[in-house]
């Protein structure tokens, strides 16, 4: 039991690390977002003027007291769900803003973090299971050049063939300007052709993290004692490889799998910003880049809050799983 | 992914397939019906709409920073100054007159109707201008920080007076810049400046909203119009171009917008070569970009020491290298030329262009006291070699190029010169709390003059060191700029604001506060395949921030 | 999972991490026989391995005899403008006249400086901390811990993002302090898990009893058979960091002032190489990139062999 109090504690104490961190981070930096605002909207070529940077000083408002009473309106709000009104999208408030898109981000990532796993896992099984092979040498090696290729230019480059040159696919967006976001045919057709070109530079190198994992673990396992005894008593190679090496070599994965899935809502700032892609990673790229305090904090906390949350699950089913896991973490 | 070429290939030509057979259904978007039989542009796709990546309604024309462009189609203004040579445009006000320095009359348009089809009134202006009084956080052009003290309809409803407590001749400009906006509907709003005028934005502007999406804005064109027969663009399209990039310079190139204001490497290859007879552009001048020096510290608080450095920057290598060619050599009087040519004073040379030449800048330097030493070292007054930096933020590649020549003029003359490249954030910062030595900053170009003069030089608006100035970065304090500023400020006749102006282009040429060396562009690309009409270098009737006025000029293309 | 150095992240952990001692007598019989450090000869026994330590000589060469290989330096902008590849110019020009061949080639020092450079910093404080955590335990132990596990959980490309943008002076070592706060801890997590079951072994007890001081049980008896462990997360961080500082360039986050494969990339797309068609302004720096970036992940099929001795190719 210890061990899932200590993993609740634990919970407990890096989201607070996480909330303070995320209070302190923006305060701790140079710079005016009224300033920041009006510079990217007049261009870096002209003036700004000073009667406009003091009337969105005034709309934005400014924080008052000293930094403790601040720290305590901070956490208040957050108790009550408020997390203030974006400075980017003014009036516009942050749960609005990321309201529209988390479906994005949660679909995109979500759909494709899947699909990778599962080829991941299945191909690094095959290429244990025939391992030294041909079969293996081109799944390791060829993955694991794909996997080197940067991943956001191999994304430019599929823009350039598919979308410029032979206009298969739309260039970027998540949707195109025809089309009305909603529960129609029309809509989902065009957000799925939207969707291809960034969901397929997800899938080139997405599952190279699995295959090389699956098979290392699977190797690991099929050499174990026990899968070495079940091919003393005559079982067949097959079975070992299903029944020993792949059921026991996939749980790291899973546990892997769990915190990439908490974790998705921080790795698409780069896909999202090259297709344009209205989820929470271009929101992220966006708040930092205009000094947008309140949204850059909520999307933060939300990514922390993700990970969070999977780490905690993929502990706790591992302590389920694997009682071994139990008696060393009390150590 | 390796295992399965064949099945992997099938999945993306059956992804393709598929796609194909989707555009097809809905791809009526790329047919070019352009001009239609009624002698009416169809429609006309233009640029970014404004509203960060993700557009959300917002059609408050007193929140600049956050509207989205339709605002400006759908909202006007009483006159509309244009901003390249600053000629006044009666609009939703007929004429105007001072009555006396601290009296301005406007005679408003009659017969003008909301586009809900209420008429539009002098109470409608005067609301306005009390709106923004009553919440500052609205008032983004500052008509109440100039003297103004009342707004009220007059003569019958057909005027509004506009009183100062002090000569007011400056805030004309302010004035024209502000939106005016429906009594019957905002006087219901309870807090303007989170009112987001959302649904069926009212004005009486030549476009009404017709569509948003977060990748597309429609606007479409208001029938009854009060110029409507001059309005021959029945809709515009606005199409989300996320910051720049090169997929936006590859639509751009091909032809996808009929106007557009970015920014676009090697414009005539990338551009204009594509379709020499219909694809243009006109960048026209915008503020003076200039070298600023810290005049608190020395050198630079001496006189003749930057008078020397006037002749030292070669502004020619700036612009053909760094700038792209897409710029013109500014004027040292801080005026931009030739578009404010008619405020120079008589006698001035090249309209204050200051040519490059080392070896006069070497002896006037030598002249003033700071000699060369035997190491070619140039020495301060105290005989220590001057060295110094310039800060330019690191992201601007333009700007570090551009920094890179100067600075390698300066070390021609024997100075040591540290290249700092901060980011923006912090360079801007370093600017306005005056941590530098030198720095290039942004000023003028607009059609206010006091505003031009008064925002870099006024000594009301610097702070000292550490504080952040308002806008007087350079930190110039000198009596005689702030009389001369003063007299512009009272000054109601053109006369006396020319006589003005003369003195403070002549503080600029003589007492040097800073040293302009390139205009920013004002990006502006068109293609005449639709509409032809375009303001350009030949008919500049507008800039590229007045759209209203191109689209009473903008007609079909013939073929 | 879009960068190497995320990865790094929710990767399965490596599950040999106890079984070193296997390397350490392996290592002994090899060395004995070459008279080179043991882990190397494993290392170089590995095909694919040997394969990538090539590769990286090949690019260390390069960038050290930048100078000589390079036609021109990296910010000579005396050329055309947006030129596509001809004789003088192999990969063409930038949109500001630069050749885009010498700055490959400029590049690969910074690819490499910060790959390393990182991949040390990180290390060390890895080491440092899973060391200290997992030998004293106790007190400062859950300490360490937590900040070891909150390392894991903060999310880095955001955090990354965050710190790169905000700091008031871009420039390569922002990028590297930015890559070292933020990838550090799941190599700690390692070290100290393997240091837990070091100290029990018979040797550590055997030379605690004959009055070893901590300090030198940590460097003579613990530190030695940490070493592949050091090597594979040197590898890791080296890998993500160089992967990361492209990211980050890439975003327009890094000194554009500094020649590297990122900004190259960055300048890229900024400038248009797309709309005037300089394929290899656009191409050439993201080949490079995935090819040192193999080496590294070749060496690393190596790494994994001395970690975990079933990988092993004999």
């Amino acid at each position: 039991m210890t061990y899932f109090v200590r993993r609740a504690g634990f919970f407990l104490a890096t989201l607070w690390a996480a909330v303070t961190l995320n209070f302190l981070i923006p305060r701790l930096q140079p710079g005016d977002p009224a300033q920041a605002i009006l510079s990217r909207l007049t261009g870096k070529s002209q003036a700004v003027d000073p009667a406009q940077l003091e009337a969105v000083r005034k709309m934005l408002g400014a924080p008052d007291g000293n930094l403790l009473a601040q720290y305590g309106d901070y956490l208040g709000a957050l108790a009550h769900g408020q997390f203030g009104i974006s400075y980017t999208y003014y009036p516009y408030t942050v749960t609005d803003v990321i309201g529209d898109a988390i479906p994005w981000t949660l679909v995109l990532v979500g759909v494709t973090q899947i699909l990778s796993f599962f080829i991941g896992t299945v191909l690094g099984a095959w290429a244990a299971y025939r391992r030294n092979t041909r079969a293996d040498s081109w799944i390791t090696l060829g993955s694991t050049f794909v996997g080197t290729l940067p991943f956001f230019w191999l994304a430019l480059l599929l823009i350039f063939v598919f979308a410029i040159t032979l206009r298969w696919f739309p260039d970027g967006g998540g949707y195109g300007g025809g089309s009305q976001p909603g529960w129609n045919w029309l809509f989902f057709s065009d957000a799925f052709q939207h969707s291809v070109l960034p969901g397929l530079s997800l899938l080139i190198t997405g599952p190279i993290g699995w295959i090389l994992g699956m098979r290392n673990n699977m190797v690991q396992t099929l050499g174990e004692d026990y899968a070495r005894l079940a091919r003393a008593k005559g079982l067949s190679r097959r079975r070992i490889a299903l029944t020993y090496g792949a059921r026991i070599a996939i749980l790291p994965n899973v546990t892997g799998f769990a915190i990439a899935l908490g974790s998705i809502l921080g790795g698409t700032v780069l896909v999202e910003t090259i297709f344009n892609y209205p989820g929470m990673g271009r929101l992220l790229l966006e708040a930092v880049s205009n000094k947008d305090f309140p949204l850059m904090q909520t999307l933060f906390l939300f990514t922390t809050v993700g990970v969070l949350i999977a780490n905690f699950l993929a502990d706790v089913a591992y302590g389920f799983l694997d009682p071994r896991v139990r008696r060393t973490e009390a150590a | 992914m390796m295992r399965r070429p064949r099945s992997t290939t099938a999945l993306v030509a059956g992804m393709a397939s598929l796609s194909l057979f989707l555009t097809g259904c809905t791809g009526t978007e790329n047919a070019d019906a352009s001009a239609g039989s009624d002698g009416m542009i169809n429609y006309l796709n233009f640029g970014d709409f404004g509203g960060g990546t993700a557009p959300k309604a917002n059609y408050n024309p007193y929140l600049p920073a956050f509207k989205l462009s339709a605002t400006d189609y759908v909202h006007e203004r009483l006159m509309i100054v244009e901003g390249t040579k600053c000629r006044e445009v009666p609009w939703l006000a007929t004429s105007y007159e001072w009555t006396d320095p601290k009296t301005l009359v406007f005679d408003v348009r009659q017969g003008v109707k909301w586009n809900d089809g209420k008429p539009f009134t002098a109470e409608d202006v005067a609301f306005s201008f009390n709106l923004l009084k009553k919440h500052s956080a609205l008032d983004s052009v500052g008509v109440w920080d100039s003297d103004l003290t009342s707004v009220k309809a007059t003569g019958g409803n057909k005027k509004v007076t506009f009183s100062f407590d002090k000569p007011g001749a400056t805030a004309f400009t302010r004035i024209t810049e502000t939106a005016i906006v429906p009594e019957h509907i905002w006087s219901k709003v309870k807090d303007p400046t989170t009112f987001t005028n959302a649904k069926n934005p009212v004005g009486t502007g030549p476009f009404t909203v017709k569509s948003l999406n977060p990748r597309r804005l429609v606007i479409e064109r208001n029938p009854d119009y009060w110029q409507a027969d001059k309005v021959k663009v029945k809709e515009i399209r606005f199409n989300k171009a996320d910051a720049g990039g090169q997929v936006e310079q590859l639509k751009l190139s091909r032809g996808e917008y009929d106007q557009q204001g970015m920014f676009i490497p090697d414009i005539k290859k990338s551009y204009v070569a594509r379709d020499p007879e219909h694809h243009k552009y006109w960048y026209a001048p915008g503020g003076s970009i200039s070298v600023y020096m810290n005049l608190t510290e020395k050198p630079f608080d001496d006189v003749k020491f930057r008078r020397a450095l006037t002749t030292a920057f070669d502004d020619k290598t700036v612009i053909r290298k760094a700038q792209l060619g897409y710029v013109k050599e500014a004027s040292q009087t801080g005026l931009v030329v030739p578009g404010q040519e008619k405020w120079l004073p008589k006698g001035i040379e090249d309209q204050g262009r200051i040519a490059y030449d080392p070896k006069a800048a070497d002896k006037a330097l030598t002249k003033a006291g700071y000699e060369k030493d035997s190491q070619g070292r140039r020495l301060g007054k105290d005989g220590k070699p001057i060295s110094f930096s310039f800060k330019v933020p690191g992201e601007w590649t333009d700007w570090v190029a551009s920094a890179d020549i100067v600075i390698k003029n300066l070390k021609s003359l024997g100075f040591e010169v540290e290249k700092e490249t901060p980011s923006p954030d912090a360079a801007i910062e370093d600017r306005q709390t005056g941590r530098y030595d030198m720095t290039f900053g942004v000023h003028g170009g607009s059609c206010n003059m006091y505003n031009n003069f008064s925002d870099p030089l006024n000594s009301d608006r610097t702070a000292p060191i550490g504080k952040k100035a308002m806008s007087n970065e350079v930190r110039w304090k000198d009596a005689k700029t702030d009389e001369l500023l003063a007299d512009l400020k009272s000054a109601t006749s053109e006369k006396d604001q020319k006589k003005a102006v003369a003195g403070l282009t002549r503080v600029m040429t003589d007492e040097v506060p800073m040293i302009p060396i390139w205009y920013g562009a004002k990006w502006f690309q068109y293609k005449t395949t639709k509409a032809v009409g375009w303001p350009n270098a030949e008919n500049p009737y507008a800039s590229a921030a007045d759209p209203l006025l191109w689209m009473t000029h903008l007609k079909p293309a013939k073929d | 999972m879009t960068t190497p150095s995320s990865t790094s992240m929710t990767a399965p952990a490596p599950t040999g991490a106890g079984d070193t001692e296997g390397v350490r007598v392996a290592a002994i019989a090899a060395g004995r026989s070459n008279r080179l450090p043991g882990w190397f000869v494993i290392l170089w026994r590995n095909g694919k391995c040997r394969f990538g330590l090539w590769m990286l000589l090949a690019f260390v060469l390069v960038a050290v005899f930048a100078p000589v290989i390079a036609p021109y330096g990296p910010r000579v902008d005396d050329f055309g403008l947006s030129e596509g590849p001809t004789g003088a110019h192999w990969l063409g020009t930038t949109a500001r006249g630069e050749d885009v061949f010498s700055q490959i080639v400029y590049g690969a020092r910074t690819s490499l400086l910060v790959g390393t450079v990182a991949g040390v910093l990180s290390t060390i404080v890895a080491t440092a901390v899973g060391l200290t955590a997992g030998y004293l335990q106790g007190t400062v132990d859950e300490v360490l811990s937590f900040f070891i596990n909150l390392g894991l959980v903060v999310p880095v490309l955001p955090l990354m993002i965050t710190l790169a943008a905000y700091s008031p002076v871009k420039g390569l070592g922002l990028i590297i302090a930015v890559i070292t706060v933020t990838g550090w801890a799941f190599g700690a997590r390692i070290k100290r898990a393997q240091i837990i079951t070091l100290r029990t072994r018979d040797y550590v007890t055997a030379a605690k009893f004959a009055g070893d001081g901590t300090a030198r049980i940590i460097a003579y008896e613990i530190a030695p058979n940490m070493m592949s462990l050091i090597v594979v997360g040197f590898m890791g961080s080296a890998l993500g960091a160089i992967g990361a500082e492209a990211g980050l360039a890439f975003l327009g986050l890094g000194d554009p002032a500094t020649t590297s494969w990122g900004t190259m990339l960055n300048q890229a797309s900024m400038g248009g190489a797309m709309t005037t068609g300089q394929w290899a302004w656009l191409v050439a720096p993201g080949i490079v990139l995935a090819l040192l970036i193999t080496a590294f992940t070749l060496i690393n099929f190596g790494v994994d062999a001395l970690s975990n001795p079933h990988l092993r190719e004999d």
